[in-house]
């Protein structure tokens, strides 16, 4: 696995923070989730391919 | 590599010109609006004091209103002189307006007067631009306020969605 993607997700999940901070300070509530909402999407599809690859492992181990 | 990081300022930094940009239209707006008010309260003197009719009136107001609001006069006073109804002349006047950042909302209060300015008696067309006074003043109140909010917000997104872009496009 490629380390980069960590400090990837790690940086989207600090900028998203931040800026749903602003837009909360701003009053603007509903665009504030809709950007958390849209870091969460980006930061899932990045990870999928992980995650299957992590079950396909499972299966193997336990042979299930 | 060197590339990438190059196409990351150049993202960053168009970005928060954006933000940059975003903010200073509601500034512009609000500098229109006062400028626009001015001449308004210009002309509310000319037709009340100097008892001037409104061709007269705003040939002179176009003389001591701003740069953007002078050639809308000018063009206002050609046109009544020249037998065009003052509600038609004003619309066109604002369509000519070069470069204002004016919203549809300010658009609307702007064209209510040139309708209540047609009237014959001067009364009338002092209580209109009253009345058109007091609406600018209530639109710039909330301008102002949404711009100390919004200006600084905008200024912020500009950069950070600049920095978030980089990060997700590396």
């Amino acid at each position: 696995m490629d380390i980069t993607v960590v400090f990837q997700i790690a940086a989207v999940g600090i900028l998203v923070a931040v800026l749903n901070q602003v837009l909360k300070g701003a009053g603007r509530d509903d665009q504030a989730t809709i950007t958390t909402l849209a870091g969460l999407i980006v930061v899932l599809f990045w990870i999928i391919g992980y995650i299957s690859d992590f079950f396909g492992a499972v299966q193997n181990l336990f042979q299930l | 590599m060197m590339i990438r990081i190059l196409g990351g300022i150049l993202i960053c930094a168009s970005c928060g010109l954006l933000g940059l940009y975003m903010g200073y239209r509601g500034v512009v707006r609000a500098r229109h609006l006062a400028e626009f008010k001015q001449s308004l309260l210009l002309l509310k003197s000319e037709i009340e004091f100097a008892a001037y009719a409104l061709p007269q009136a705003f040939a002179n107001v176009s003389q001591r209103a701003g740069d953007s609001l002078a050639d809308f006069y000018m063009s206002l006073s050609r046109r009544v002189e020249e037998k065009i109804s003052l509600d038609d002349a004003w619309n066109v006047g604002l369509k000519e307006l070069k470069n204002n950042h004016l919203a549809k909302e300010d658009l609307q209060v702007v064209c209510n007067l040139g309708k209540s300015l047609g009237s014959i008696d001067s009364e009338v067309q002092i209580k209109a631009i009253d009345m058109a006074i007091i609406a600018i003043d209530d639109i710039l109140a909330r301008v102002n306020d949404q711009n100390a909010k919004e200006g600084k917000m905008y200024r912020r997104l500009g950069i950070l969605g600049g920095v978030l872009i980089t990060v997700v496009l590396l």
